[in-house]
Order: C-alpha cells, then structure tokens, then sequence
C-alpha cells in the first residue's frame, strides 16, 4: 500500500461553496463547471436566444457569488442557483435587461449570425420544449445536463425523485406529442 | 423510451456546454477577490436601534450608533472567524496522515494515547498502559507490553480505535471521510470567543465554542487565506459548557509527513 493513502472523492458543494469564500476563486470555478450549463438552459428558457442566455447565466453566477455568504445550507448550493437563474430569467422577461447589450460588463463575444444554426430537428424540439411547463423543463435540464443522474437532478429541482421521474416522463410524453403534430402538419 | 428522441435531447443539451472554458476565465477573472461579507443582517439590526434614536434624543443616536459598530465588528469578526474555523476543519478531513496526542489532563498517564493516522483507515496507537495497536491494509497488529506477545490478526472487530477516531474521540476531526462532517460539525456550533493567541511561536488563533453542549477550544493557524499547515494545533474538549473539566486533549504534532515510514503500521513479530 502506498503511502499516499485512499482515493480521492470529489469535494461536495457545501465544501466548494466554504472555499470559495475563503477566497478560492478556483473552488468557484468547480460549481461553475457543475452547474454553468444547467443555468445556461434555464436562462435560455427565459431569453429563447443561445447568446443572451449564455450572458444571463454569467450574471447569475456573479449574483450567486455575491451572495454566496448568505447561503445558510451550502449543500443546498445547486437548488439556491436554479432559483437565482429562475429570478434573474424572470427580471429579463419583465424587460428589465432586454436592450441591455453587455449584462455583466463582459461584451457577447459571439454574434447570433456566428453561432452554429440548429438543424430542422433541433428547432422543432426546442420549438416543444417551450411549450413544456417550467417544472418539467427543469426536471428535462437538471437531468440531461448533471449526467442524467437522477439523485442529484432530484436535488437540484428540489423534487422528490418519483416526481423528477414522473416529470420527466410527462416532458418526453408532450415533446413527442408536440413534434408528431408538427410532423403531421407539413 | 424513444431513442430518437433521446438522441435529439442529448443533442440539444450538448450546445449549452459550448464555449464553456472561455466563458469560465471570463467569469473568474471579472470576480472580486472575495464574496461579499454577510452584513446585511447587521445593517438592518443597526436601523432599528437608529430610528427610534433619531426620532428622540442625539445622545441616544450617538449611543445607537456605537452599539451597531460594536454589533458589527462582533458580527463580522464571528463570520470571519467562523468561515476559517470550517476551513480548519474540512482541512482535516483531508489530511493524508496525522500524528498527535489525546490525553486527559490531571489523570495518571494511562489516559493518554499517540496515534499516527493515515488515510483512509490505518493507524498505529500507542497507550499509556503499555498496549500498542496497529492497523495496516486490514491487518491488526497487537502488542500488549505486560505480555510482550505480538498478535496478528485480519481486521474484524474494531477496537479502541472507535473511540479514538470515530465515536466521540477528538481524532474525528481527520479520521472521519463523510464529505458533510465539517458542515455538520459547523451547523452545530456556536462560536463564543475569537482572540489571536502565539501558540508555540506560532501567531494562531484561539476559537471558543459551545458544541452540543459542551466547550470546544481550538488554535488554529490565523492566516485563512491560504492552505494552512496544520488544521489545528490543539483541541481541547470540555465536559459542559462553562469548561468545567477537560476531558480530552489534542496535540497535533505534525501533517501529511511525508517520509513517514510503512514500519509505523506495522508491529514487527519478535
């Protein structure tokens, strides 16, 4: 056996959130590989632009850093962001942001014209998932986009994970519905 | 379940994960040094007393004001020092090895004992009656000095070790793998006192708390900005909370050694 000892676990949120206000910028950085695209999602679902929603969610991790000591659970760190990025969604739908070009002094390094185009495909699923409720939308992004792992997906939405799993198969349920119709239309 | 839909889902969520490295440098970079300090409880405890003071006379305004800034220097320093006592302790639980004492002053010297502990469960004990114990890579050694004898045996029944380490024992604070302990340990503890103390040359900090209803003292390093040496320097554990008795002493005599030799877990067969 060597002398190193045992395997290393990754640290927990609430580990990461202490580091990070001692000064751990790096230990930010880790919730901010953990959770970037969730929040990038969900801020999408409120802007329905890929570059607006990538801006938002730069704000919604500056917010979350600067009320990171008024966090009192810091478990509880991926369900406090979902409802930072919901409140921050929810300012820029009341127009508080719309035609604010830069939101946290970082300029859109990308145009809408540079970004790659979604398929047809794409589109009529992103045109569905609109139509989805929010609860189901999140359970869709919390799942997809933390591994699809359901114990921790359940968390983040703040959900038992029976209703996760029901959620989930209510969004699948609507989304081939959705696209069905779309396809007989044509 | 629908595999084209579930491959057109995975798709999609692939494009939130684009530009992700770029946008994480930005985002550290545009950080502040430190989050914000929590003092927004402080200011709204600080108006209430000044309202009313306001209102009233100006030697109550000045005597308002005065108490706020002592409620708030207490407030922030408690956070402070909270914020680095959670350090301490998640710090701990990282160690790679420890050697330290535990002890109950005042007794004879049988109440004492030297544990070096490497993780994630090895350890070597040496009790103040003469029993020397040893795990390594699951194989206990035991050597009892009355009999002189070494008994080895595969791991199976803990021993003291569960109370060194585990149950109750200070050694807890590195032994214990369970990522949320430092929190728990944190929600469960209320900082009495901070005071920067020079603990053995070093200039440490000296943490008083009430900790399930029993005083806990701590020095740790008081530089929390950076990777400490040593989580703590010494614990003492009290058996209420007005320090009536120390039932328990920890010396931390050194961290993550890293020459420290495979022979400590081992207890050679005479």
């Amino acid at each position: 056996m060597g002398l190193s000892g045992g395997t290393r676990l990754a640290a927990s949120d609430g580990t990461l959130v202490l580091r990070a206000l001692e000064g751990d910028q790096q230990a930010f950085g880790e919730l901010y590989d953990r959770y970037a695209a969730l929040v990038r999602a969900i801020c999408k679902d409120s802007t329905g632009d890929f570059t607006r929603a990538q801006d938002l969610a730069q704000e919604v991790f500056l917010r979350a850093y600067a009320k990171l000591a008024d966090l009192r659970d810091r478990e509880r760190f991926g369900p406090w962001l979902v409802s930072i990025a919901r409140f921050v969604g929810r300012e820029f739908r009341r127009g508080a942001y719309r035609d604010r070009h830069v939101l946290v002094g970082l300029a859109p390094e990308e145009t809408p014209s540079e970004l790659p185009k979604e398929d047809e495909r794409l589109g009529e699923l992103a045109f569905a998932m609109a139509r989805l409720s929010e609860r189901e939308r999140l359970a869709l992004n919390a799942y997809y986009l933390q591994e699809q792992n359901a114990a921790q997906a359940s968390k983040t939405v703040g959900v038992s994970r029976s209703t996760l799993y029901r959620l989930l198969a209510e969004a699948r349920e609507k989304l081939e519905r959705f696209i069905e119709e779309r396809e007989e239309k044509k | 379940m629908n595999e084209r839909l579930e491959q057109d889902l995975a798709q999609y969520y692939a494009r939130f994960q684009q530009g992700h490295e770029q946008r994480r440098q930005q985002l550290l970079a545009s950080l502040p040094a430190q989050p914000r300090e929590v003092v927004q409880p402080v200011r709204a405890r600080v108006i209430r007393f000044r309202l009313p003071g306001v209102a009233k006379v100006a030697a109550a305004l000045a005597a308002t004001v005065m108490i706020g800034v002592m409620l708030f220097s207490l407030f922030v320093q408690s956070d402070v020092t909270s914020v680095a006592l959670a350090g301490a302790l998640e710090q701990a639980g990282r160690v790679e090895n420890v050697h330290f004492t535990l002890s109950t002053p005042g007794s004879d010297d049988n109440a004492k004992v030297e544990v070096w502990f490497r993780r994630p469960s090895d350890f070597r004990m040496e009790f103040g009656n003469g029993l020397v114990m040893t795990l390594n890579d699951g194989v206990r050694y035991i050597q009892d000095a009355s009999e002189g004898a070494v008994t080895v045996r595969p791991d199976a029944v803990p021993g003291p070790e569960l109370f060194v380490l585990h149950i109750g024992g200070l050694g807890r604070l590195f032994a214990v793998t369970d990522g949320s302990f430092a929190q728990q340990w944190m929600e469960k503890s209320s900082i009495v006192s901070s005071e920067l103390v020079e603990y053995k040359g070093e200039r440490c900090r000296k943490v008083v708390c009430l900790h399930e209803g029993q005083r806990f003292e701590y020095v740790i390093a008081d530089d929390a900005t950076e990777e400490r040496r040593v989580p703590f320097y010494e614990v003492k554990q009290f058996s209420d909370a007005d320090g009536g008795r120390l039932v328990s002493h920890m010396e931390v005599l050194s961290v993550n050694e890293p020459a420290l030799p495979e022979s400590t877990f081992v207890i050679a067969e005479k």
